[in-house]
């Protein structure tokens, strides 16, 4: 028997919102990396801001981001960054399962954790992606010197965008009326 | 009670196995995805043109607030230096002044010798011009998307200028948006000459900043600091177009700079050089039967 649970879970106003929320965050954050900016040189080193939503949206409601959700969330970073159809699926499936065995840590410490924990997820989605980057490209295209300044990059940005995501998410919490 | 027993252990057993069979199956899954995209890279262009479409507004909206916000920041910051730029700009327009001359009179010569040895014209261009509104280079590929589609006339295969240098060439196009494929793409091919030497070879991007200079025949003859242009072979690029300088042999090819600064590409111009025929007549899809059309 095929069952619904997901989306009769999201159907609750206290589900459906904050869902909708991090949809809409990760359109925004999605389009926004992906903005050139008059600045040379920065678009290749911009921060991965989706892997920052993704990875706050998983820590806050693993309910709301399973395996199935990432793996949609991935394929729209690739539609989204002309990267190849399933490798950000790939990442962001590597990224979930390393905050599943985090999330016990996580959970009961404040952010210095949090960010730690951050860190090193960023450190191990980077390694991973470059070594897909081995199979798909040519050795010589890689930049490992931009990779890493983007890594640090995207830790550094993870503390503003945290609180900006959290700061909206329990507006909406506010005001969410739960039956 | 036993059966109950049963239920329990079975219900539990299946909790925990389902996350795991769910994971092991999208992977294999997003794998599967991964290696069609890597074997038939245009395997899924409808759904990229799709999106480049749906997200089109959003992404001229983004684009347009930070070159405003930039250029209102580089107004700001210019301000002081006005008069020397002005004292330069004059003297910049005496020279162009003379420069427009001489371009004038070798014109006339050019055109009187092309009338004595009955050259035949190549053929006329249109071009439109348009504004980077994405820019999606990363590691994986190096391309950016301009407010420029079909309904501008735009092509697949056309070839993309800034300021009169190749720079790329359109490989999806959607109603109001196109993806344009830059010269350090690792899917990019161009058969060029090197300036002084003419000597042919193909110049391919690999995602990085720099390209590499391919199958040349006579590297002795080739040195830093030579223009590389479109030779014109294949039909699809025209011929004599600027697009590199050589940099360096770095022991097992040449390396070459792109005369243009790519990550700083804001406005293009898109190019009809009357090739698409020419094109076409190597796009046979397959049919039904998997015959390819001629």
């Amino acid at each position: 028997m095929i069952r619904f649970a997901f989306i009769s879970r999201l159907l609750r106003a206290d589900q459906f919102f904050p869902w909708l929320y991090f949809i809409m965050m990760l359109l925004i954050f999605g389009v926004f990396q992906v903005t050139p900016w008059p600045v040379a040189d920065l678009n290749r080193v911009f921060p991965d801001l989706m892997l920052a939503v993704t990875f706050i949206w998983a820590v806050l409601r693993p309910e709301l981001c399973g395996y199935i959700t990432v793996f949609i969330i991935g394929l729209w970073a690739d539609l989204l960054l002309g990267s190849p159809i399933g490798m950000h699926a790939v990442l962001n499936m590597c990224l979930l399962l390393a905050i599943k065995y985090l999330r016990p840590v996580i959970v009961v410490r404040g952010f210095g954790v949090i960010w730690a924990c951050f860190a090193a997820s960023a450190t191990g989605y980077f390694i991973v992606k470059q070594i897909l980057l081995l199979f798909t490209h040519d050795f010589y295209g890689m930049s490992f010197g931009k990779s890493i300044v983007q890594l640090l990059l995207t830790i550094i940005v993870f503390a503003p965008i945290f609180g900006l995501i959290m700061a909206g998410y329990r507006f909406i919490m506010a005001r969410t009326v739960i039956h | 009670m036993k059966i109950q027993k049963r239920l329990r252990i079975f219900s539990a057993t299946r909790s925990a196995i389902m996350p795991r069979l769910v994971f092991v199956l999208l992977m294999v899954l997003a794998l599967g995805l991964l290696s069609v995209q890597i074997s038939s890279p245009s395997a899924m262009t409808g759904l990229r043109i799709a999106t480049m479409n749906v997200l089109q507004p959003l992404f001229s909206l983004t684009s347009m607030i930070t070159q405003t916000a930039s250029d209102t920041v580089f107004g700001v910051l210019n301000f002081a230096s006005l008069s020397s730029d002005n004292a330069r700009l004059i003297a910049e327009n005496q020279q162009l002044k003379i420069a427009e001359q001489n371009n004038m009179r070798l014109m006339d010569e050019n055109t009187q010798l092309r009338k004595s040895l009955h050259v035949v014209e190549d053929l006329p261009s249109n071009f439109v011009t348009a504004r980077v509104i994405s820019d999606t280079s990363s590691e994986f590929v190096r391309s950016v998307i301009v407010n420029a589609g079909a309904e501008q006339g735009i092509k697949r295969g056309y070839s993309v200028l800034s300021d009169g240098h190749f720079v790329g060439r359109v490989t999806e196009v959607g109603t109001s948006s196109s993806r344009i494929l830059l010269i350090t793409d690792f899917a990019s091919r161009i058969p060029v000459v090197v300036g002084d030497s003419s000597e042919q070879g193909i110049l391919s991007g690999d995602n990085s900043d720099t390209l590499k200079l391919q199958y040349i025949t006579q590297p002795q003859s080739i040195n830093a600091g030579d223009m590389i242009i479109t030779s014109g072979k294949g039909g699809g690029v025209p011929a004599g177009l600027p697009v590199a300088r050589i940099d360096r042999w770095d022991g097992l090819v040449f390396r070459s700079i792109p005369n243009v600064d790519l990550p700083s590409l804001r406005y293009v111009q898109i190019v009809d050089y009357g090739l698409m025929p020419m094109l076409e007549q190597f796009d046979h899809k397959p049919d039904k039967f998997g015959q390819t059309k001629k």
